[in-house]
């Protein structure tokens, strides 16, 4: 205990008779915590519009025009039974002929002049969200056409393989640019601990040759990491929280469609954040430091 | 209270000590002495682990050298008083802050850190100066700030490098003086000097270091 209090004592010398570097590394960590978080933000956000998208989306099975009823209902047992489909919805021909009409409007007259209903029955299947994977589905409609009864199957193909490649460019590159923020704070913890310890470098030797403890020697630096680490997040915290507070009061009020990109913002995030930052300043400053030999 | 067997120390190819043996008692006050670049520096070092032997054996208040694993070496040194060659003393810190560091790093309490180092002040005659900066201190005061910090810690032994090096004679006896004082509390003290005037008369062993030996042992 008296190891941190000590310890603790030394770090706000410190900070204060460097504060103008450590301001400036305390703003550096904020800012790269602060683009992190808004990048985790964003990626959260696609995800859950591609994911949203995804769950409207479907397999049509269009039937055979002499499909008889024991086939038909064949079908639709293997279509409940199929884990992967989480719904089916029967279309027959005549209500695919009004959903037909409806959408014609006022130019439903095209349709007087058949005598026929040109239009076959249909199932629609609702695929699992997360079965989103386009090589996927097409085995899954090629199975599907195989059947008896079924004479075509009918799905948003391009469409479906287009957000599936966005949302995988998104994964990895949210892993890269978390990456490569992560390596910049422990770079800017690293960067500055180091000066500091080489301006005390002297004083070190001196504080060996009298028999201090790694522990003693090292502590100071790594609590001073961390204090800078956790001001930075906490700034961080707070930036992204007025940013937040302020999208989802203003902006929405003149731009409803925003809402539909802002997923909620957990609370925790203004927790881990801080927390993050501590903990790769903190090994920033441990490697800075490195080993203590005497 | 500090052993030497056969030690030998080179720095790169150049011998520095060669087969040195020699047996400081507990309680003792002793002197090892011998010409500029003798070695004398160096054996001390060695005392305190700032350099390691290349052949023997050194035993230290009971601590074997050898056997010493590197994050053991700060309890050694704890039980060493050293008054450096070189001085060490922190520019940044005042007189007070710099002989506190050595309680400091035993994480001792405020109040009995304060209590400790005005004490030991007051013996070396400088809790007048507790506040002024080593650097605007004269060379016999600085001497005195670095014994005090060596002795605050009341360590078993203490050893003193060249610690009248360029003091006047009335200054030298007041060192040599709280040498004495500290040694009658029971600390071994060992003192490197080339300054004969030191040791003669004294009564005291004495080491000659020369040619990378200790060539004899007398009576001071
Ligand atoms: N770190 C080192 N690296 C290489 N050589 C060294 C080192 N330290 C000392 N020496 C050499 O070892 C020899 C002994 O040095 P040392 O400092 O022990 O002498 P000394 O007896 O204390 O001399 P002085 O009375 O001038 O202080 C010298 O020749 C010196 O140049
Ligand atoms: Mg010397």
């Amino acid at each position: 205990m008296k190891v941190f209090i000590y310890s603790f004592q030394s770090v706000f010398r410190s900070l204060w008779r460097e504060k103008w570097i450590n301001l400036l590394t305390i703003l550096s960590v904020s800012i790269g915590l602060s683009l992190l978080t808004a990048f985790i933000m964003l990626t959260l956000n696609m995800e859950s519009v591609i994911q949203r998208w995804a769950k409207n989306f479907g397999l049509v099975v269009y039937l055979n025009e002499n499909i008889s009823s024991d086939e038909e209902a064949a079908l639709k047992n293997r279509f409940s039974q199929d884990s992967d489909i989480i719904e089916t919805k029967y279309i027959s021909k005549d209500l695919a002929l009004k959903e037909l009409s409806t959408t014609l409007g006022a130019n439903t007259l095209i349709l007087e002049g058949l005598n026929e209903n040109p239009l076959p029955s249909s199932y629609e299947l609702t695929l699992k969200s997360s079965l989103l994977a386009p090589e996927f589905v097409r085995k899954k409609a090629l199975q599907i056409e195989q059947m008896k009864g079924v004479e075509e199957v009918l799905y948003g193909e391009k469409w479906l393989s287009s957000l599936y490649t966005i949302s995988k460019t998104m994964k990895v590159g949210a892993v890269f640019i978390g990456c490569a923020i992560f390596i910049a704070i422990t770079f800017i913890t690293y960067s500055t601990i180091k000066i500091f310890f080489y301006r005390r470098k002297d004083e070190i030797e001196t504080l060996k040759l009298l028999g201090a403890t790694r522990v003693f020697i090292r502590l100071p630096f790594l609590l001073e990491g961390l204090t800078i680490g956790l001001l930075g997040g906490i700034i961080s915290s707070l930036v992204i929280y007025s940013i937040y507070s302020f999208t989802s009061l203003k902006v929405i009020e003149f731009l409803p469609s925003v809402r539909l990109f802002m997923a909620s913002l957990p609370f925790e995030v203004y927790v881990i954040v801080p927390i993050a930052g501590a903990a790769v300043s903190v090994i920033g400053s441990y490697i800075a430091v490195g080993r203590i030999r005497y | 209270m500090i052993e030497f067997s056969n030690v030998t120390k080179y720095y790169e190819d150049d011998i520095v000590l060669k087969d040195v043996t020699l047996a400081i008692d507990k309680g003792e006050l002793a002197f090892i002495t011998g010409p500029s670049g003798a070695g004398k520096s160096t054996l001390l070092k060695l005392i305190y682990c700032d350099e390691r032997p290349d052949k023997g054996r050194i035993v230290v208040a009971g601590w074997d050298i050898d056997k010493l694993k590197q994050s053991t070496i700060p309890y050694l040194r704890r039980n060493v008083g050293i008054v450096f060659q070189d001085f060490r003393l922190l520019v940044n810190r005042t007189v007070f802050e710099n002989v506190a560091l050595a309680l400091r790093i035993h994480y001792m309490n405020t109040a009995a850190i304060k209590e400790d180092v005005n004490a030991v002040l007051k013996e070396v005659k400088l809790i007048h100066k507790a506040n002024t900066y080593p650097q605007h201190l004269s060379g016999g005061e600085q001497q005195r700030v670095v014994i005090a910090r060596a002795m605050v810690s009341k360590p078993t032994v203490l050893l003193a490098d060249e610690p009248t090096g360029n003091l006047d004679i009335d200054n030298s006896q007041i060192i040599m003086g709280l040498f004495r004082e500290i040694n009658a509390r029971g600390t071994t003290v060992l003192i490197a000097t080339h300054n004969h005037g030191l040791f003669h008369g004294t009564g005291r062993r004495v080491f000659f270091l020369n040619e990378h030996t200790i060539e004899k042992e007398a009576i001071g």
